[in-house]
């Protein structure tokens, strides 16, 4: 009787090992295995309930062997445990392999949010042996791709741009041989043939002998910094230079300050020089009228002292005029005036030296502009007398000219362009020597004996109060050319003529 | 005793004949020149005793002139004229002993002293 029991409860435990190996096709997704083991139990389970079945019901008589039976039923128990503890194990191992890919997909997250590209490289079989897809996009191809084009180091190396492969190279055999890690920035030259900045950081992994079996590390795409860095660069220079020329700007001003206030101060003290000249001047004068009077009734012989004296009391007188004009600013009474007619008028009344050939080239097409007539003109004589002077002095004292041959030529222009009138005195004399010629607007700076060296100083004054200039070119031997302009803003209409 | 003879370059034509009115009146000899050339030439190919240079000529400074007529001419006295300050024109003839200055205006008598009273010794 014991024996049939054994015999039945090995078929329950036979049955439940079935039963928990069916179990195990929902814990691990594999049906086909635990379909078998399931299979081979119900099996065995089933040739020991035919023996049972014979036991009860054919033949009360046949009893199953007691200890083989026994046997049988430790063999189930041990059927039992063996698939009941096997399933945790795979429950625990289909955890592990979700945490697993849950940590992968954070991972890849995580690279993807920080652009870094992650790889892993298997030095011992000189390949890449992982590839994220961050790391393949940055190279510019899918994983597969990355793979397949990584299969050697050599053939990584195709990636980096030309010009950065020996250096690209010689710091991964470096890390290699001496089992450092290493960090790098160099640049990619994608299949597609776009460039890329990238930063590249590696480490080594170890065996148990210390040898390096592995690197894995990171590529960050840098271009964009790399791009706005150059940016700040270019914009740092360009500041750089507006600094500068602000600065030089800024002393320019200063300069041009400076000088006018100068001049301003200069003004003062010849106004008030000059006008105190002016009384002595006065006495001398006057006294000199007595004497000329009494000497020449005397008959003395004494006129060439006295017309020395009278010529240069005149001079004196000259002066002291051209001074205080200098420094006192008359207020500008401007006038609508055709150019080429008034100067043409201008010139006829002026008594060129007859050895000085006059040219006229008025060219300004009637055009009319609106100046102080008065000014202009004092500016205009001004240059005619200096022209004059220039073609008198020459260097050896004889008047055969400046060597050209072309004898003594005073040009006076006039011409319309660029928004402005012009109008132009030229001669053929000596010319200003290139050391002067900065210097010959300056107040009182002087080359010829007789003259206050305010001439052109006051020219100057006059152009810039109308909003013109003057401008001065000369060639040594060849002449001098003074042109003087004014702004054909308003009143470039014909006018009438008052 | 001989008068002293005395060259006047100066530029200005009313200044030179003035001063040399004013020697000849005094006793000298004088002769004159307008260009620091013309000046140069008279002082190389005459005896003067005394030579008086603007600083400032037109074709030639006065200092050049001075020194190209004591190279040819070594016993000539001479005189630098300007009308600058002395310490300026001190500073452009570059403290040569042998060029004397007169600051314009400068007094006629007393410069005649000086070279009648040198020539006087010379002789």
């Amino acid at each position: 009787m014991l024996a049939t029991g054994v015999l039945a409860a090995s078929i329950v435990l036979q049955l439940t090992a079935a039963g928990l190996a069916l179990r195990l096709v929902r814990v691990t997704g594999w049906w086909l295995a635990w379909v078998f083991v399931s299979a081979a139990l119900v099996l065995m389970s089933l040739r020991r309930c035919i023996a049972l079945y014979r036991v009860l019901v054919e033949d009360r008589s046949l009893s199953p062997d007691l200890s083989a039976e026994i046997v049988a039923l430790c063999i189930s128990v041990l059927m039992v445990a063996g698939v009941a503890l096997i399933g945790p194990l795979f429950a625990r191992a289909k955890k592990n392999e979700r945490d697993l890919h849950h940590s992968e997909e954070r991972l890849r997250q995580a690279t993807e949010l920080a652009g870094l590209g992650y790889w892993v490289w298997d030095v011992v079989a000189d390949k890449c042996s992982h590839c994220s897809e961050e790391n393949a996009r940055i190279h510019g191809v899918s994983v597969d791709e990355y793979l397949a084009r990584s299969s050697s180091f050599e053939e990584d190396v195709a990636f980096t741009h030309p010009d950065d492969r020996d250096e690209y190279r010689r710091i991964n055999q470096e890390a290699l041989a001496m089992g450092t890690g290493f960090d790098m920035e160099y640049r990619l030259l994608t299949p597609a043939g776009e460039t890329r900045h990238v930063h590249e950081l590696g480490k080594p992994v170890f065996d148990d002998a210390g040898s390096v079996i592995q690197f894995y590390g990171t590529v960050q795409d840098i271009t964009e910094r790399r791009r706005a860095e150059e940016e700040i660069q270019k914009l740092n220079f360009v500041l750089e230079r507006r600094v500068e020329a602000r600065t030089s700007e800024l002393h320019a001003t200063q300069d041009a300050l400076v000088r006018n206030e100068r001049l301003a101060a200069l003004g003062q003290l010849t106004g008030a020089v000059a006008h105190e000249l002016r009384n002595p001047l006065g006495a001398i004068a006057t006294s000199f009228d007595v004497i000329q009077n009494k000497c020449e009734a005397a008959k003395l012989g004494l006129d060439r002292a006295l017309g020395r004296a009278k010529r240069n009391i005149e001079r004196c007188d000259d002066l002291i005029s051209e001074l205080l004009d200098f420094t006192r600013t008359k207020i500008l009474q401007p006038e609508p005036t055709v150019v080429d007619a008034w100067l043409s008028d201008l010139l006829d009344e002026q008594q060129i030296p007859d050895h000085i050939t006059l040219n006229a080239d008025l060219d300004a097409e009637g055009a009319a502009v609106v100046f102080d007539r008065e000014q202009v003109r004092r500016a205009v004589i001004n240059l005619v007398d200096n022209a004059c002077q220039a073609m008198v002095i020459d260097g050896d004292g004889d008047n055969t000219g400046n060597g050209s041959g072309n004898g003594k030529q005073l040009t006076v222009a006039t011409r319309r362009t660029n928004g402005r009138i012009e109008i132009e005195v030229a001669d053929t004399g000596p010319g200003i020597p290139e050391d002067d010629l900065t210097k010959v607007l300056e107040p009182l700076f002087n080359t010829k004996s007789g003259g206050t060296g305010l001439g052109l100083a006051i020219v100057q004054r006059i152009m810039d109060r109308h909003s013109g200039g003057l401008e001065i070119t000369s060639e040594k031997h060849r002449g001098t050319r003074v042109r003087l302009w004014l702004p054909a803003g308003h009143g470039l209409e014909e006018a009438t003529p008052r | 005793m001989s008068p002293s003879k005395l060259l006047i370059v100066d530029d200005d034509r009313d200044f030179a004949d003035g001063l040399a009115e004013v020697m000849e009146m005094l006793g000298h000899l004088v002769d004159v020149a307008f260009t620091g050339r013309a000046g140069v030439e008279a002082a190389t190919g005459n005896d003067y005793d005394a030579v008086v240079m603007d600083v400032g000529l037109p074709d030639l400074s006065g200092v050049d002139g001075l020194l190209e007529i004591l190279e040819i001419k070594p016993e000539t006295r001479c005189f630098l004229m300007s009308g600058y300050s002395a310490a300026h024109v001190e500073e452009r003839a570059g403290g040569l002993g042998a060029l004397e200055i007169l600051t314009k205006p400068f007094d006629p008598e007393a410069l005649s002293q000086r070279i009648s009273a040198a020539a006087h010794r010379d002789r």
